[in-house]
């Protein structure tokens, strides 16, 4: 890698771990712990010793699109905005080197936002059930919950490239984590399930585009080939997400003409 | 070797259906300082984002001949990471170009640039240095200056017009827009006017002369049409030439011999440019009316 974008990178990262980004995240892990305790968590350690996965990501599951979208939101968009991105330009880098910088400053951020979220909790859980051998928690549930970040990192760098200001970036991001909230999704499928005659099948195969519902049904099986379908997900909506970004970066002076 | 810097050919660019620029030829020479200047929405940051590589051309050719592969861009307006340092800032963009930071930071030591200070306690005058800096970074061979004194105050114009200044005494070649003409006057070698995605007029300054004569009969312009590049008011009062000195005074000395009085004589400028070029406007405008 050159020094290039090795600059490029260490900006983008500086830029994710902003303080906006601690503060939300510590308000997570929290959460992450509030909810253990809460929701049945703590009994099912203690009990059975098991840890429950709705009790780990429910967090996740409800917060989690605002959570990344709050940091990947601006990526792009604040650089467009203030002419940042053209004085990068001008410095002889090309757009598709700028894009490929973004996208490896978002998988190392959003790597350690997954260990960062899972730290406070595995603790947790090891001081309760006084099992070091529970850390594997950490090791078993990152990958999973790094590819949960990614797709809505993904959808935020869309969001920040497709949108014209930092503002609409905002407001779009906002209404995104909010349509993408499971509860919400679902009534949005059922509803357009019964305009269209679906049936509870096919309804919950579509709900499982959003992430948080695909999250959440992962509670319920603890077989391979839901990780397996889950995998396939999450890895179809990164690339789409990305694609698009990706085309819109790469055209967006003429598709953003006339603002 | 070329001798020319930047090479516009028949440059042409459309946003769907809406037209920006129409078959736009443009050379900018070594040492050059062209000043672009049109009305709002004329075409000229389109232009200047276009040579910059910011976007890509419908049709025709920009021919770029510079050793490094960068450009000093500054564009109208700018705001860098609020809660990074200047000299961070400008360190991140000499690590893009691969350039030493040091120069820069004597140059910001030159200007008062305070390299502690965070980028959101800069005063917009400061903001415009730290970005005509960070252009300079790299010593580029070519400036793309889009407006660099626009909402500055006279003396940070001013300092800003001593870096233009000192930008073209290195022997750099600058193309540069605003509205501010007798900055333009200033800096200027060259003019180039766009109207409505046209090149209207394009012209080295230091070449145009405007002489001041008494009524000058048709058949001596007609004669000496065929020896110079000249062009009369409708009064035929005031004639553009496009010469040298040795071409002017040989002029004068024929004009003379034709008992014309010659009243003044002067060099073009960019203000002369631009109110011949609205006049000629409000002329093609009322006999449009007509």
């Amino acid at each position: 890698m050159n020094i290039t974008c090795k600059t490029l990178i260490r900006r983008d990262m500086r830029k994710v771990f902003h303080i906006r980004t601690f503060l939300i995240w510590c308000a997570l892990s929290l959460t992450a712990i509030f909810f253990f305790f809460t929701t049945g968590g703590k009994t099912d350690l203690m009990q059975n010793n098991e840890v429950n996965f709705m009790a780990l990501f429910l967090p996740q599951i409800i917060f989690g699109a605002w959570a990344v979208l709050s940091i990947y939101f601006d990526i792009t968009s604040s650089d467009r905005e203030h002419n940042v991105l053209d004085c990068i330009l001008c410095a002889g880098i090309s757009k598709s080197v700028i894009f490929w910088c973004k996208i490896i400053a978002i998988l190392l951020a959003s790597l350690v936002l997954s260990f960062a979220y899972l730290l406070p909790v595995t603790a947790v859980i090891v001081i309760l059930s006084k099992d070091i051998a529970h850390c594997v928690i950490l090791l078993q549930y990152l990958l999973p919950l790094w590819s949960y970040i990614m797709v809505y990192a993904a959808l935020g760098i869309a969001i920040s490239v497709i949108a014209r200001s930092t503002k609409t970036a905002l407001i779009v991001s906002l209404a995104s984590g909010l349509v993408l909230m499971p509860r919400f999704f679902i009534l949005i499928i059922d509803g357009i399930g019964a305009i269209f005659q679906w049936t509870q099948a096919a309804k919950e195969a579509v709900s499982m585009i959003a992430p948080g519902v695909m999250m959440e049904a992962l509670s319920h099986y603890s077989g391979t080939s839901e990780y397996l379908k889950m995998t396939v997900i999450f890895s179809l909506s990164i690339i789409l997400l990305l694609t698009i970004a990706f085309m819109v970066f790469c055209k967006q002076d003429e598709l953003n003409y006339g603002e | 070797m070329n001798d020319f810097v930047l090479q516009i050919k028949d440059l042409d660019k459309s946003f769907g259906k809406s037209k920006i620029l129409h078959k736009i030829n443009l050379t900018i020479g070594k040492g050059d300082v062209y000043g672009l200047i049109g009305q709002n929405g004329a075409g000229k940051t389109t232009l200047l984002r276009l040579i910059s590589g910011l976007m890509k051309p419908s049709g025709g050719h920009i021919t770029i001949h510079t050793e490094k592969k960068y450009t000093g861009y500054m564009p109208q307006s700018c705001r860098f990471d609020d809660n990074n340092s200047v000299a961070n800032t400008i360190r991140f963009f000499a690590a893009l170009k691969k350039a030493d930071v040091s120069d820069s930071y004597v140059l910001c030591e030159k200007l008062r640039l305070d390299m502690g200070k965070k980028v959101k306690h800069l005063s917009p005058g400061q903001q415009k240095k730290m970005q005509i800096v960070i252009a300079m970074t790299g010593d580029p061979d070519l400036y793309i200056l889009d407006e660099p004194t626009a909402g500055l105050d006279p003396n940070a114009a001013f300092e800003m017009m001593e870096i233009i200044k000192s930008i073209h005494g290195r022997g750099k070649s600058i193309i540069v827009s605003s509205h501010i003409i007798s900055d333009m006057d200033e800096i200027c070698t060259n003019a180039a006017i766009i109207e409505k995605g046209k090149l209207v007029y394009d012209r080295r300054l230091e070449e145009g002369y405007e002489i001041k004569t008494s009524s000058v009969p048709f058949t001596i312009i007609d004669m000496l049409s065929q020896r110079y590049s000249l062009q009369t008011n409708e009064s035929k009062t005031v004639l553009s030439i496009n010469t040298d000195k040795n071409g002017i005074s040989q002029l004068i000395k024929e004009l003379t011999l034709h008992e014309i009085s010659v009243f003044e004589v002067s060099a073009v400028n960019v203000k002369s440019v631009v109110q011949r070029q609205m006049r000629e406007n409000r002329r093609t405008d009322n006999e449009y009316n007509m």
